[in-house]
């Protein structure tokens, strides 16, 4: 069975995919190099629904549309931007991904002024970017599709460079400090927390990539803390009254990567810790006011630590495989696993198709875009996914 | 036997030989630039280097494929040609690179090279033109 629902906007997908095919290399307008992506991602699972109507169904979960512009002056400056457009589960948003001058003193510091995409972990960063890697997915609890738009940029300013090391290799720095715009109250992120406002507000960070002497190897740790943040949640039934509460968030997040590629083999591994706080209280008073508001504290401590190990190969030109096991340790409640098996073909250099199996146990991210499963009584299930990018 | 060993050895000892020292980097006639080191040329084909040392951006033109292509990813910048350019389709789309000048043989990077101030290629030494000037890697 195929969700109806969203055919019409797979119809539209295919006819720019078809006008992709046509225009199936980078443009260049005035010296602006605009490139993009077109894809469309279907699933099914044999028991949930995940990031859309899966359960025992195909569905239509996402679908995404890039588009990139670079000019780079002859004094060195250059500008950037991207618009993505997506749909997620029964969402849909036409987002500025990323719109920053760019401007490099030297090899060893640079600056970017603007909206700056948030660099966390290896592909925190690429994580749209569906055409330089063989999953259709990354692993699906360390990078959540329902959590992108959180803090996956600021609008501030980001410092970077490359220092040379001699014999040790060399470091790729960056650190950023900005203001995270607020969610959509419909946005999967909010569904997913059962929120109707929350506000990020204010992100600082960086990440330390170092190319070791050995070809191919790199580590790497990344960090970034969100404060002064705002949330309110959706009205809550506590026993005595209905009532929503707002306060205080706070968010930080770490990883530790290691990525080794040799020919067509790439390995990786990456750790991350997070940690979320809420300080909230309640905004209505209950009980004929017996209860005023803000009387009741509502505190909370959420940590996380997830790893994942990821290996695929390059076959030939067209055919890759990967498989990866990730582990998610949601200290407060339960343990997510996850085994994937996934290969990728390149009908054409600019069209990719791809496939990929996970065979899940644990169910703790199953409402993270908003979605409902009536009655879920076992911890292991099976996911499917089928996606096809265009890019030029 | 032994013998036949041997000169196989050599003969692909040469042939490597020659093929190490086909490819040469280019740069604009008019470019005051003569020399570059081997780690400026890794960091200019990765994009951490984007100046002349005199002045100026560096305007890089790649070649889509080829054995000459295949040649400066694995010497330069160990990587494989699709390596190279999924690391550079993920500059492009993060906003931290412009996509170099791609062409599709020597004749387009020449081409490119003579008519850009600034600008650096690599091709076959065969197909060396006074067009361009050869840089000397340090």
């Amino acid at each position: 069975m195929i969700n109806r629902n969203r055919l019409s906007f797979v119809a539209r997908a295919l006819g720019l995919a078809a006008l992709t095919a046509i225009v199936s290399h980078a443009y260049e307008l005035g010296g602006i190099a605009i490139h993009g992506t077109l894809s469309s991602t279907v699933a099914y699972s044999d028991k949930y629904n995940f990031l859309g109507a899966t359960d025992d169904a195909w569905d239509f979960i996402q679908n995404e549309a890039t588009v990139n512009a670079t000019k780079r002056f002859d004094n060195g400056l250059k500008i950037a931007g991207q618009v993505y457009a997506y749909s997620l589960s029964d969402y849909s948003a036409v987002t500025l991904d990323f719109a920053n001058l760019d401007y490099s003193f030297s090899q060893e510091f640079g600056v970017r002024i603007g909206r700056i995409k948030t660099p966390s972990g290896l592909y925190t960063e690429v994580q749209d970017l569906d055409q330089v890697r063989i999953f259709a997915s990354l692993p699906l609890n360390f990078y959540p599709r329902s959590y992108r738009a959180f803090a996956v940029a600021s609008d501030g300013v980001s410092l970077y460079g490359n220092l040379g090391a001699g014999k040790a290799g060399s470091f790729d720095y960056q650190a950023f400090y900005g203001y995270v715009p607020d969610l959509d109250d419909q946005q999967p992120t909010m569904l997913g927390t059962n929120s109707s406002g929350l506000a990020p507000n204010m992100i600082a960070g960086g990440s330390l990539i170092w190319n070791l002497p050995v070809d191919g190897l790199r580590v790497g740790y990344s960090y970034y803390t969100l404060y002064g943040g705002a949330l309110i949640t959706n009205p809550i039934d506590i026993g005595f009254g209905v009532t929503s509460f707002s306060g205080d968030l706070g968010y930080t997040t770490q990883v530790a990567s290691i990525e080794y590629t040799r020919g067509k083999w790439v390995a990786s591994a990456e750790y991350k810790y997070t940690k979320t706080t809420t300080n909230l209280t309640n905004n209505s008073a209950l009980m004929g006011g017996l209860v005023p508001a803000g009387s009741i504290p509502n505190t909370a401590l959420n940590e996380k630590d997830e790893i994942y190990f990821q290996l695929t190969y390059q076959a030939t030109e067209k055919i890759g495989v990967g498989a990866y096991y990730a582990y998610s340790d949601y200290q407060n409640s339960t343990i997510d696993k996850d085994i994937a098996l996934a290969t990728s073909y390149a009908i054409m250099p600019w069209w990719l198709v791809k496939a990929e199996v996970h065979f899940m146990d644990g169910t703790h991210e199953l409402g993270s875009a908003g979605n409902t499963n009536a009655g879920v009584t076992e911890d292991t299930w099976n996911y499917y996914v089928l996606k096809t990018t265009f890019s030029f | 036997m032994f013998r036949i060993i041997i000169i196989l050895a050599f003969m692909f000892g040469v042939a490597a030989t020659v093929r190490a020292a086909d490819v040469v980097f280019v740069v604009n006639a008019q470019s005051a630039e003569g020399s570059l080191s081997a780690d400026d040329i890794k960091s200019v084909l990765l994009g951490n280097k984007i100046k002349w040392d005199g002045g100026g951006v560096i305007k890089l033109a790649i070649l889509t494929a080829g054995p000459v292509h295949e040649q400066v990813m694995q010497e330069r910048v160990q990587r494989s040609a699709d390596q190279f350019d999924k690391y550079w389709k993920k500059l492009v789309f993060t906003g931290k690179g412009v996509m170099p000048q791609q062409a599709a043989d020597d004749a387009a990077v020449i081409d490119y090279v003579s008519k850009t101030p600034g600008a650096l290629g690599y091709v076959a030494a065969a197909s060396v033109t006074a067009q361009v000037k050869v840089l000397t890697i340090k």
